[in-house]
């Protein structure tokens, strides 16, 4: 009887002390779990580029469609983005004046996993005049472009996400021609920020000045 | 005179013809193959190129053996347990290529060890304090999991473990069930991934032991 209650009390207290993994991040505050991950193309100078064209709007990309949204959030999103990009000497035009840059903010909120698999909507294709009148569509659900991904991340987990991107329209298109990766505007520029909060009005301006702190390259020429 | 002579040579052969099973027959420790069962809690320092990866003591560790004890002082025995450590990093920008990842890192790592035991103990099966070397080998389910903020870098697969360990179980008296179990156990496992080149900890534990037959 007396071992019988030292096991049960080995195992009490083993019980309570041993942890896992599984609760490994209980105590993780939401800023904490905020993760922003920036990525770019080495091969570009971005000195060359001085305009850049911002919808007023956020696409909301969730598996293979999309719609357009403006939250109050979203608002703040692309003000902000506007504010670091014009801070950093960009200047934002219309998409009618020959923007060098394209800057798409997306929110995605997908049920799979890969950033490989990620639609890139038709909406900016068409907002910035690459739609269907430059080409032939390639690729299902493209209408002109498919997006040019310079390197691949990936995580395997989580399905709601910021992703602003940036893409070279002062040099067109690369990969001309015909196949399935003609017409492919070049994704000069990516930022994911993942985690929770992130779509909460009053952490939205950090989070997009957190992604620029990290991106110090964006830099226009003086 | 005669009269006192006399008891006390009865008492004699009376002890002579008394029966006594403990000198006449040997415990049924040392005649038969018996069992013993431990379970240990302990604490596991890092060592080798684990500690790149966590560089810190884990306080969450169990172990769970059964042994059977042969005669000849030795035991077979086959033994699993869990072993999890964890750290937290403060945020920091991580830098790859022309990729820049700033977050929150929980870096975490399960062993789930099943191993097969073979021991030598340096006093007999019933003896009340049994000291011991023992060698494990088997394989181990290691489970890397490096949290970036919520997101997880994960990788999980069996690889090849070894765990000798020197030890001593402490009975309090011979032929004694319950006892003390104290060990340290130093572990390499053939597990290579990012930081890690062959995971390596010196697992020092303490728990309780019962043996029977």
């Amino acid at each position: 009887m007396g071992a019988v209650a030292v096991w049960i009390g080995l195992v009490g207290v083993g019980g309570s002390l041993v942890s896992c993994r599984d609760n490994a991040l209980d105590d993780l505050s939401v800023d904490d779990s905020q993760v922003f991950i920036t990525n770019y193309d080495r091969s570009v100078n971005f000195s060359q580029y001085r305009t850049f064209s911002l919808p007023d709007s956020v696409v909301v990309a969730s598996n293979n469609q999309s719609r357009i949204s403006l939250t109050l959030a979203e608002r703040q999103v692309i003000n902000r983005v506007t504010e670091n990009l014009t801070a950093r000497g960009f200047q934002r035009v219309g998409k009618g004046q020959n923007p060098d840059l394209g800057v798409a903010v997306i929110r995605v909120n997908n049920r799979f996993t890969g950033v490989s698999a990620l639609p890139y909507s038709p909406f900016f294709m068409d907002w910035w005049g690459f739609g269907p009148g430059f080409g032939p569509g390639f690729g299902p659900g493209f209408g002109g472009f498919s997006p040019y991904y310079q390197s691949y991340y990936t995580f395997q987990v989580q399905e709601n996400y910021w992703l602003i991107e940036m893409v070279d329209l002062r040099n067109g298109p690369v990969n001309s021609g015909t196949g399935t990766n003609a017409n492919q505007l070049r994704v000069i520029f990516q930022a994911q920020v993942r985690g929770d909060g992130i779509f909460d009005e009053q952490s939205v301006n950090n989070i997009v000045n957190a992604v620029f702190n990290q991106a110090p390259y964006l830099q226009a020429a003086r | 005179m005669l009269l006192l002579v006399i008891p006390v040579t009865v008492t004699l052969a009376q002890d002579d013809y008394v029966n006594r099973p403990r000198i006449s027959f040997e415990t049924p420790f040392n005649r038969y193959v018996t069992f013993n069962m431990s379970a240990h809690y302990g604490v596991a320092v890092p060592m080798g190129t684990q500690t790149n990866y966590i560089n810190r003591v884990s306080p969450a560790n169990a172990v769970v053996q059964m042994e059977w004890m042969f005669p000849q002082r030795f035991s077979l025995g086959l033994l699993s347990g869990y072993q999890y450590t964890q750290e937290r990093l403060p945020r920091q920008v991580y830098q790859f290529d022309s990729e820049a990842i700033s977050a929150v890192q929980t870096r975490t790592l399960t062993i789930i060890p099943a191993m097969a035991t073979a021991a030598y103990y340096f006093t007999d099966n019933a003896a009340a304090f049994r000291p011991y070397v023992q060698l494990g080998g088997g394989v181990a389910r290691v489970n890397y999991t490096k949290f970036w903020g919520t997101l997880a870098d994960q990788e999980a697969r069996f690889s090849g473990a070894i765990a000798p360990a020197v030890g001593f179980k402490l009975f309090g008296r011979r032929e004694g069930g319950l006892g003390l179990d104290v060990r340290a156990q130093y572990q390499q496992i053939f597990y290579n991934y990012a930081e890690i080149n062959n995971n390596q900890n010196l697992l020092l534990s303490a728990g309780l032991t019962y043996r029977w037959y």
